[in-house]
């Protein structure tokens, strides 16, 4: 059951610049992801979240460090040889409208991997598309639509159908709600629940919104400029977060039961530094409310809390959390 | 207290050279100086064409084919342009989504928030400018001095969001529309834009109209809610009441379909259930069914939601939905 389906090991995906400088998108991630389980990343815009799903799907080339997916390491593949693979790793990406070819039919949309990659499947690639578009929820019969007749909930099904045609072990999903409507984000969010655990699939989940990587992952990493600062079981880091950072997600996260007031909130200030220079200690240090010299001057080891939860983060366990729910 | 703006049974028209096709069909609200009122609905429920409509900002083809809309008790609906420019920007302003594209980009920012200044209070170019750094302060910017002559493309997301927000209140506007200012920023931006905007509105007294998709930004924002669906207001009320007992089964519908963020001991328990969902799609412009729009998704629907317009049923004080299931579900 604890099965490893994907493995990185001290990715670092980095960015030359014309002018010399180099952004550091992301600068040393490691983790493990079991087969059937769904691993959340989250964090702000530029904190290098996309960057790892793009580096996972081979869409960047790794600077540093090793992805192995099953026993394939796949970081150092390419040509023919990642070409053979590419059916086992799937990606969902987040706009619907730009991630489909306007000029293909769904069907021959969902049918183009299967295609390309030379796949052959029992009773025919035609019928295996229908089934597709079945296990999406959408009708069999609008296979010969224009992703243009798709409202924006079903082309993300659709984008979904193509997705698991090549019946890949892991799919990349990069914001997959984000564009959507709420009412429609529940479906969608349901329906990848639910196909996950039919099919027993692996997702990397990579999303802003604490709530709904609280409602679809079974493990979570928090990231900041390019690193992860606190990564945990989803239940161990809601009840019992450690990393300033998570906490000031957590405060400013809004949900319609609770109507805290703006003025009552734990925020911090500011916004993130250019990771083309990320400060040499603690990265989240300048907004930091609890930072010290030492945060300023040292970057924090990532120290291991016990049950798979770790922290990077000079004072971690010792600084009371700034929301009452998990001082408790 | 006297309403700053009261929207009286307004009716927004397309005009798709065959037809007229309702937009907004008997939009009422009301909003008073220095409360918040939150309008939220799907995309294409008609929440974006209230503001533009309000402002005199509708795109081609589509026209105020009814109703009013009253700012300080005057009718903007049939106001003459040359009266409405006076109070755009002015006394009225509005902050939009994506401010990128809402800022003049071969302008710097003082540039922009002086011209509001210059335009319609006379200033010169000297004291707009000096004014334009008072605004650049009160929305937060860090050393403001250095970034008035800064360009758009020069700031950060959530800078510009605060530019937009020095535009919108130079002149201390009566009522500022607000269409998802924060839906572009990340959350901790978005937490700081909302605490801004609320010590703003309560220096100023300032009334603000909210227009969102997210229940969350509501509860924080919002003293009143507007729940739009299909062109229509289904359900109005004070925000605890509509977040806590909502009526309408589409706001019900909302509630259950949005995840919520359980924190502490309540994140150990199982996980999480499957969320609520409404099933299908809001219908399109053209096409919105008759008597209940909502009658199609909704699991209450019965024969007579489907034959006859459902009334504007009072709920309580200030609470009302359009909804011919709404008492009994509201004492249920």
């Amino acid at each position: 059951m604890t099965e490893t389906l994907l493995s990185v090991e001290d990715l670092k995906v980095h960015f030359p610049l014309a002018s010399g400088d180099v952004v550091h998108a992301v600068d040393g991630v490691t983790f493990d992801v079991a087969r059937g389980a769904c691993f959340g990343i989250v964090g702000e815009s530029g904190s290098g979240k996309s960057t790892v799903a793009r580096a996972l799907m081979r869409l960047e080339d790794p600077t540093e460090g090793r992805i192995t997916l099953g026993t394939d390491e796949i970081s150092s593949l390419s040509g023919d040889r990642l070409r053979a693979l590419r059916h086992r790793f799937q990606m969902i990406f987040q706009d619907p409208y730009s991630s489909l070819n306007p000029r293909l039919r769904a069907g021959q949309a969902v049918r183009e991997p299967l295609d390309l990659m030379g796949l052959d499947i029992k009773g025919g690639r035609e019928q295996w598309v229908r089934q597709c578009f079945a296990d999406v929820g959408l009708h069999p019969d609008s296979t010969r639509l224009f992703p243009h007749q798709f409202s924006g909930g079903q082309r993300q099904r659709l984008s979904i159908a193509r997705a698991l045609a090549t019946q890949p072990s892991l799919i990349v999903c990069d914001e997959p709600v984000s564009a959507l409507d709420v009412a429609i984000q529940a479906q969608i969010l349901n329906l990848l629940r639910r196909i996950q655990r039919e099919k027993f699939l692996t997702f990397v989940f990579i999303s802003h919104d604490l709530a709904v990587v609280q409602n679809i992952c079974t493990e979570v990493a928090v990231m900041y400029l390019g690193e992860f600062v606190e990564r945990a079981p989803t239940g161990q880091l809601y009840a019992a977060a450690k990393h300033p950072y998570t906490w000031s997600l957590m405060a400013a996260a809004l949900t319609p039961e609770n109507s805290r007031r703006a003025g009552e909130r734990f925020t911090i200030t500011g916004e993130p530094p250019s990771p083309i220079d990320p400060p040499k200690g603690c990265r989240f240090a300048g907004r930091c409310p609890f930072a010290t010299d030492t945060c300023v001057a040292e970057k924090p080891a990532i120290r291991d809390f016990g049950g798979g939860h770790t922290v990077a983060c000079h004072y971690a366990g010792e600084l009371t959390p700034p929301l009452e729910e998990l001082a408790a | 207290m006297a309403p700053v703006l009261e929207i009286r049974d307004l009716q927004v028209g397309v005009d798709t050279g065959r037809e007229v096709l309702s937009v907004l069909d008997g939009i009422s609200l009301s909003l008073e100086p220095g409360r918040t009122i939150g309008i939220v609905g799907e995309s294409g429920c008609g929440k974006s064409m209230t503001a533009l409509a309000t402002m005199g900002l509708l795109p081609d083809r589509f026209a105020i084919t009814g109703g009013q809309i009253l700012f300080e008790g005057e009718d903007l609906a049939s106001m003459p342009d040359r009266q409405r420019r006076r109070l755009r920007g002015n006394a009225l302003s509005m902050i939009f989504q994506e401010p990128m594209t809402a800022l003049n980009p071969v302008l710097t920012v003082g540039r922009q928030i002086g011209e509001v200044l210059e335009l319609h209070q006379g200033l010169s170019g000297h004291e707009a400018r000096q004014r334009a750094l008072d605004m650049l302060r009160a929305v937060q910017i860090p050393a403001p001095e250095r970034r008035l002559d800064n360009y758009p493309h020069e700031l950060s997301g959530g800078m510009r969001q605060r530019v937009m927000i020095a535009i919108a209140l130079a002149c201390r506007p009566k009522l500022i529309i607000a269409d998802e200012p924060t839906t572009a920023l990340d959350v901790t931006v978005q937490a700081q834009i909302f605490r801004l905007l609320r010590e703003l509105q309560g220096e100023t007294d300032t009334a603000i109209m909210l227009i969102t998709h997210d229940l969350g930004a509501v509860a924080e924002m919002a003293d009143d809610v507007a729940v739009f669906y299909a062109g229509k207001c289904i359900e109005t009320g004070p925000v605890a009441q509509i977040l806590q007992h909502p009526s309408h089964p589409y706001t019900q519908g909302l509630m259950v379909c949005t995840p919520t963020m359980r924190l502490g001991a309540a994140a150990l328990a199982e996980s999480p259930p499957a969320l609520g969902e409404i099933a299908g799609i809001v219908p399109p412009v053209g096409r919105f069914p008759k008597a209940c729009r909502f009658a199609p998704r909704c699991p209450l629907a019965d024969d007579r939601c489907r034959t006859e317009d459902p009334p504007l049923r009072a709920l309580g004080a200030a609470h009302a939905a359009l909804c011919w299931k709404a008492e009994e579900e509201a004492f249920a």
